[in-house]
């Protein structure tokens, strides 16, 4: 913060007088919380944070962040896996926790309106009672934002049928890194112009901070079933998908838990009752109506019965398949009992390779004697590799991060992605380079400059460092006088 | 206009690239006549660009160019870089349900090559042709959006030209992505203004068992909005849902396109003949037939609509109503395609209507009552289009955007 603890201290009173005392966080214990978001490997301490209550006071505080020149770190509940809310140099976090309002709900129209900070399961609970649901669910909902959602484009088990965050945003108030407001005013069904919207979702806090929000709501289904499959092995489960993705049927979600997560499950509270000889659960959810759900079932069933499931249990109603789900749902709970800190990994591979790249992060594992527990996304290629680790063990954490690292090069070698819904934080900086070529990454640049010329929001994320200031250093600033209009 | 004028331009290009590559793009929809290039490999295109920039020319991107007319006509250009030559599926993953294909591919290349075990959105009105590049270019939806989306939510990754002609890639060939920013969502829709697109990745959807058709005849384009508006509240959900209408007073044909497995819709067919009983179903080959009638019917006698009106479902039978006093009063009688769930209004004219009274007509829709929740694109207007409805900080970014990835200002500007 310019290093002047007198300029420092006439900051905090500025924006003390703009936000209150609820407003700014500045007592280093209570700045413990913002070090780093769900991955704690990565921490440094915020100088401030601000919990800003609405748009208005979110503009008014990014104005002096801007005049004195303050690097800004977006922040919804933290709960992000990619470090992506973690500040890198101090620094001023700006947190949407205190915008939690449902500003709007039309059942007609199925949209609603609400501020950046409400938490997912809470608007889908909300819109429960109008028959309506928020599809995206990632598996952090019960804590994770809207504005958290927007900023990583997250997905989760019911993206398989109804895609990532970006299908489900139609409008944003947005504040700019200078306090100006952007309005992509929704629920109207194209963009004015450039896709704005489309660029915005998944920009990881780069580009703005997201006040508020609009989202498209879908009609809850009428019948749901859930299918749940024991395999034998994982390679069985992982067959298992491959044969009902090739078969053509769209379940809501298709999710593979391994031996090490059952294990997990099965000795913690989310205990769903596996059989101590399952090597792989495969979760199948389908949706639609009556007669639909029952022909998907018994395709379904049959394509299971072809891998030699040990068993397959079925629900319909909302408390048995809640049974079903419950292990799925508690695995990450239930992986502290493994060990005291978890790497979960995020990457994406081509569908027909799924078995082949599973086994592959199997031994990557294995050779670095790491724990590894997988719970993934199996219909769309999502792996999440969870690695367990002690991060007071130096070594360990250096296993853990170079297992990571190879996971994610075959992935990309074998066409797949660095990430699938957590985004690239400071995680994968690295990575980045495996994705993309330079050109790629100087494209990227240029799009970081139309927004934040300065690189303050959320510094040193998403695209490596030195490939911005490489293109800083060649190009003058995008808002000189091109003339040229889109 | 480039110093030596259209020779210099074929001159330079034809020292750059085979004769059969060159060519002119006699003008439309706006736009004038000037050389064309069309290159065959993603180099030559690079090679061109190389020389565009180096002769300060401006570029318009162009596929088939039936989409030409969605935007405004650009300021300036000096050479139309086609991607006709750049054609070809190049990868086909049923397994993976990802297709990807050269910018210059026909729209009914896609189809065909997808036909049978997977079902390509957007279902278009002018597939034979339409390419791959132009689609993405104008930001196109066809008749299947209410199920799947727009264009832009199929685009699973791009690789385009800059205008500096680097090379550039974003998005992937994979289902699942959020690696790096949504740049192609960004191409998507620009108009050919920031950038040449060489080849995309789309997802492909499950091809459906069976495909019917229902028909409901209803006394006015309003009472076939309620309809519609009713089904919707009882929870169908159909592929489309299409409403055709000779005038705003006259009657009204709802459409239904139903699509799925067969037990499901035997089933959904079974309570919508109970609940709507003067309704005609048509299946098999009839609903085949009948279906590729009502997608044609997005592109009216081989024209798009030139003015179409966005709302939000619960505003669209006041904006009808609105609009109907609006042509009445321009003495316009415009035929209607309504998509009562998407609240959407496409217009269409008979040939001849002075183009004047249309734009004229542009500017009261801009500026109906409640406009703030319509959202007006027009087609085919040129320079008579109205501008855009955006908010000044959209405006600005935009530009800031455009000079920030064309700041030589290679591509053609002002047109989103």
């Amino acid at each position: 913060m310019g290093g002047a603890p007198t300029r420092a201290r006439d900051l905090q009173a500025e924006l003390l007088s703009l936000l209150g005392p609820a407003g700014v966080v500045a007592e280093p214990t209570r700045l413990l919380p913002y070090e780093s978001d769900a991955l704690a490997m990565l921490s440094v301490r915020p100088e401030l944070v601000l919990l800003p209550r609405d748009t208005r006071e979110t503009a008014a505080a990014m104005k002096v962040l801007a005049t004195h020149g303050v690097a800004v770190v977006p922040r919804g509940a933290g709960t992000g896996l990619a470090g992506g809310a973690t500040p890198v140099a101090g620094g001023v976090v700006v947190s949407t926790a205190r915008m939690r309002d449902v500003l709007e709900l039309n059942v007609a129209d199925r949209y609603a309106r609400v501020q950046a900070g409400v938490v997912n399961v809470d608007l889908s609970s909300l819109c429960a009672h109008e028959g309506l649901a928020y599809a995206p669910d990632p598996s952090s909902q019960m804590a994770c934002t809207i504005g958290g959602n927007v900023a990583n484009n997250s997905g989760g088990p019911h993206c398989f049928k109804h895609g990532a965050t970006t299908r489900h945003v139609l409008g944003l108030v947005i504040v700019l890194q200078d306090g100006s407001v952007l309005e992509l005013p929704g629920p109207e069904l194209d963009p004015a112009g450039y896709d704005l919207l489309g660029l915005f979702v998944g920009s990881e806090g780069t580009f703005g901070i997201a006040t508020e929000v609009t989202v498209r709501l879908v009609p809850v289904p009428q019948v749901v079933e859930v299918c749940l499959a024991l395999f034998r092995s994982l390679d069985a489960a992982c067959d298992a998908v491959s044969d009902v993705i090739a078969a053509g049927l769209e379940p809501a979600a298709l999710e593979i838990l391994d031996k090490l997560t059952i294990d997990a499950v099965e000795r913690s509270v989310f205990a769903a009752g596996y059989p101590r000889e399952a090597e792989a659960v495969l979760l199948i959810e389908l949706e639609g109506s009556e007669p639909d759900v029952s022909a998907q079932t018994r395709d379904v069933l049959a394509l299971l019965a072809r891998r030699d499931p040990l068993e397959v249990r079925q629900a319909r109603d909302p408390q048995a398949r809640k049974k079903l789900w419950a292990g799925r749902k508690g695995a990450f709970g239930a992986m502290g009992r493994v060990a005291p800190d978890l790497y979960v990994a995020d990457a994406v591979v081509p569908r027909t390779r799924l078995r082949e790249l599973v086994a592959r992060t199997v031994a990557i594992c294995r050779e670095r004697n790491l724990r590894l527990a997988t719970v993934f996304h199996a219909g769309d290629g999502n792996l999440h590799p969870n690695i367990c680790y002690d991060r007071r063990d130096a070594d360990e954490v250096r296993r853990v991060l170079e297992a990571g690292h190879l996971i994610l090069a075959e992935c990309i070698a074998a066409g797949g992605a660095l990430t699938g819904e957590h985004g690239v934080g400071l995680e994968k900086l690295a990575e980045m380079e495996l994705y993309f070529t330079p050109e790629d990454l100087t494209a990227a640049c240029h799009l970081r400059d139309a927004f934040d010329p300065e690189r303050r929001l959320n510094p040193g994320k998403l695209v490596p460092t030195h490939a911005c200031l490489e293109v800083r250093s060649a190009r003058p600033p995008a808002d000189g006088d091109g003339g040229a209009r889109p | 206009m480039s110093a030596g004028g259209p020779g210099r331009v074929r001159d330079a290009l034809a020292r750059l690239l085979p004769a059969e590559r060159l060519g002119e793009f006699s003008g439309r929809d706006g736009v004038p006549g000037c050389p064309l290039a069309a290159p065959a490999t993603p180099e030559e295109a690079a090679e061109v660009l190389r020389l565009a920039r180096a002769e300060r020319w401006v570029v318009l991107p162009l596929g088939n160019g039936t989409k030409l007319g969605w935007a405004r006509p650009p300021e300036r250009v000096e050479l139309v870089l086609s991607s006709k030559n750049l054609a070809g599926v190049t990868s086909y993953e049923p397994a993976d349900g990802t297709l990807s294909a050269r910018a210059g591919t026909p729209w009914a290349e896609l189809v065909a090559t997808t036909a049978g075990r997977h079902h390509l959105s957007p279902e278009l009105p002018d597939p034979a042709t339409a390419t791959l590049g132009g689609v993405l270019g104008a930001g196109a939806s066809g008749l299947d959006r209410l199920r799947h989306g727009p264009v832009r939510h199929q685009v699973l990754g791009i690789q385009a030209l800059h205008g500096d002609a680097s090379r550039v890639k974003s998005g992937g060939r994979v289902v699942k992505n959020v690696t790096g920013y949504d740049l192609h969502r960004l191409w998507c829709g620009s108009h050919g203004t920031l950038c040449f697109v060489l080849e995309a990745t789309l997802r492909l959807y499950a091809a459906p068992g069976e495909v019917a058709l229902v028909h409901l005849c209803t006394a006015s384009p309003a009472e076939g909005v309620a309809r519609a508006h009713a089904l919707w509240r009882g929870g169908r959900q159909p592929l489309a849902l299409v409403l055709d209408s000779a005038d705003f007073a006259g009657p009204a044909e709802l459409t239904l396109v139903l699509a799925g497995r067969a037990e499901a819709l035997a089933s959904e067919l079974a309570s919508l003949r109970a609940e709507l009983p003067a309704a005609e179903v048509l299946r098999g080959a009839a609903a085949v037939e009948a279906r590729a009638a009502l997608r044609a019917g997005e592109c009216p006698g081989g024209s798009f609509a030139p003015l179409v009106l966005a709302t939000r479902p619960s505003l669209l039978a006041p904006l009808l109503e609105a609009l109907a006093g609006a042509a009445r009063e321009l003495g316009l009688s415009p035929a209607l395609r309504i998509h009562p769930l998407l609240a959407t209004v496409a217009l269409s004219f008979p040939a001849g209507v002075e183009p004047e009274r249309l734009a004229r007509l542009a500017l009261r829709l801009a500026e109906l009552p409640g406009s703030r929740h319509a959202a007006l694109h027009c087609r085919g207007l040129g320079a008579r289009m109205p501008p855009l409805a955006q908010p000044e900080a959209a405006r600005e970014l935009s530009l800031r955007l455009k000079r920030s990835l064309d700041p030589d200002g290679v591509f053609v500007a002002g047109r989103p």
